[in-house]
């Protein structure tokens, strides 16, 4: 079944976000991203490029500032939600796996 | 040294894999992408060299625009941060070449690129794909029409032949190509779901067999055909040399994108236009190296008729006595791989005496499943037996006797009143349309069989 656009974020997706809850310059996140998750996850510059196009459209960041080519972005309230909305999604699976592998390490 | 090389363009939306392959493979003989093309691609000779390729859509790109947009050197400058630099860019296509060993990739999210690359294809593929659909479906509907409407018209007629065969070709590779997308599409949303990449592999196969089938249309389409099939490629060559000629011009003249493509498309079509018209003058004016020619002209009650003096296959002489005077022989016709037709008209030139005329259509063709149709559709032609309000007058063709024409079957024209004075008479590998002045004798019908056979079994 094809994902409905944003209903649950990849990866990529919830770092860009993550990033953009303080303003910053879209080709910063490049270096941002591997810095936040230790190297863990990168993303690609076609694939910030195109998220950050979709963001915009769906309203979930918004620009703040235009200089010359560099432009800089920041969370909206609606991409602010959807962003806890995935963390509580994930936090709920860790807390799953947490209760389920300490009732395994009981038995 | 060689300052450039080209070859043809190969690019699929689904399967990039085999173009990075290309060029990662050209890059290492030496030879850099510099251009792209519609139908063929420019290199520019480079240190041999490893390097990585990667192919990126852009939705909103467009071949219409003078200059790379704003969104394009955003792309450009974001790709550069990782090492990527822009190699060659045409339209909604950016190909970029890194020298690192083992370079960050552009795209990283397989969700992200799906919905990129449907995108890009909605906005320019899918109704380009639509359009030829549908344009292939009319000219086959077409064909079809043409060839259950008057099938011995149709089977030598370049025109029928050119519809059949373009409009299928356009039918199939639209139809294939709306599958792959789907097939694509269905399967690459699949594996996005898992994080995983999907590229459709349809290796060289599925290229060489496009250029295959069109190489067999343009031979088939040809054949003993060669003025008119030339006049067609002349219309298509002109009118994408003009859509390619007004594109570049308006760029260089930094015309927006919106003028751009306002402007090419009304010129192309023009073009299009323009061209079929006077290619169709062309044809009906007899200025082709084969067509009939007249011999004269004389006037006849204040009219200018033409004068031919054409080799006929049968005349009227043939199997009747006429008397001394002189005729005016027409033979025309066209040619196709699937049969050939010839008309022939003889008519005196003196009018003022009651002399007869005689006019025949010949159908030759070595398929007898083509004979069979053409038999079928001239007696489905007239077959109107009792007269009605819409259709009040009786015209249709009755089974003769096919032993004194020496014929394998012979049918009669009727009216209300009687014999029409036309026949349809087929032979082996040919079938004739005949139109007298007189009900002929079985003595005439015999002379009428052999000459036909004796000439035509040539």
């Amino acid at each position: 079944m094809p994902r409905e656009k944003f209903k649950t974020l990849t990866e990529q997706m919830f770092y860009v976000l993550l990033c953009l809850c303080r303003e910053c310059y879209g080709m910063d996140i490049l270096s941002e991203v591997p810095k936040i998750t230790g190297g863990r996850v990168t993303v690609g510059s076609g694939t910030l490029y195109n998220l950050l196009e979709q963001f915009l459209d769906a309203g979930m960041i918004e620009e703040t500032k235009v200089e010359g080519r560099r432009r800089s972005y920041i969370i909206t309230p609606k991409g602010r939600a959807r962003l806890d909305e995935e963390y509580e999604r994930i936090a709920a699976q860790a807390a799953d796996y947490r209760s389920f592998v300490k009732k395994e390490g009981a038995e | 040294m060689k300052l450039a090389r080209y070859s043809l363009a190969n690019l699929s939306m689904y399967d990039r894999s085999a173009t990075r392959k290309k060029l990662e493979k050209m890059a290492q003989k030496g030879w850099m992408i510099e251009k792209l093309g519609a139908v063929v691609w420019k290199y520019r000779p480079i240190q041999p060299q490893k390097l990585h390729f990667e192919i990126v859509f852009l939705p909103n790109g467009s071949v219409y625009e003078a200059e790379p947009t704003e969104a394009e050197c955003r792309l450009q400058e974001f790709c550069e941060q990782d090492g990527w630099k822009l190699a060659a860019r045409m339209g909604q296509v950016q190909i970029f070449y890194n020298e690192q060993q083992d370079p960050v990739p552009i795209e990283t999210d397989p969700v992200t690129q799906v919905e990129n690359i449907q995108r890009a294809v909605k906005k320019n593929v899918l109704p380009a794909h639509l359009g030829n659909l549908v344009l292939g479906a009319y000219m086959f509907g077409f064909s079809q029409w043409q060839f259950f409407g008057s099938p011995s018209f149709a089977v030598a007629s370049p025109s029928y032949v050119i519809n059949l065969l373009i409009g299928t070709e356009l039918l199939l590779l639209s139809l294939t190509e709306l599958i792959r997308y789907l097939y694509w599409r269905k399967k690459a949303l699949q594996m996005a779901e898992n994080g995983e990449f999907y590229e459709m592999h349809t290796g060289k196969l599925y290229s060489r067999a496009i250029y295959a089938v069109t190489a067999a249309v343009l031979i088939l389409g040809s054949w003993r055909m060669s003025w008119v099939f030339l006049l067609a490629l002349g219309v298509v060559g002109i009118t994408m040399l003009v859509q390619h000629m007004a594109t570049r011009w308006m760029k260089k003249r930094g015309a927006s994108e919106a003028q751009n493509r306002h402007l090419t498309l009304a010129l192309t079509l023009a073009a299009a236009i323009g061209t079929m018209i006077l290619m169709c003058v062309v044809i009906i004016s007899g200025v082709l190296p084969d067509s009939t020619k007249p011999v004269g002209t004389i006037e006849q009650d204040g009219w200018e008729m033409e004068v031919y003096a054409d080799e006929l296959p049968l005349r009227l002489e043939d199997f009747t006595e006429v008397p001394q005077t002189e005729w005016s022989t027409r033979k025309d016709g066209s040619e196709t791989l699937a049969a050939r037709r010839i008309d022939c008209t003889q008519r005196p030139l003196d009018m003022e005496k009651d002399l007869p005329s005689l006019d025949y259509r010949i159908i030759k063709t070595r398929s007898a499943w083509v004979l069979e149709q053409c038999k079928k559709g001239q007696l489905k032609r007239y077959q109107n037996r009792e007269a009605t309000e819409e259709n009040p007058w009786i015209d249709y063709y009755d089974p003769a006797d096919p032993a004194p024409w020496k014929a394998n079957e012979a049918y009669a024209r009727m009216y209300e009143d009687g014999p029409a004075c036309d026949y349809l008479l087929c032979y082996d590998g040919f079938l004739v349309e005949l139109d007298l002045d007189f009900v002929p004798n079985e003595a005439q019908m015999g002379k009428i069989g052999e000459t036909l056979m004796k000439n035509l079994k040539r």
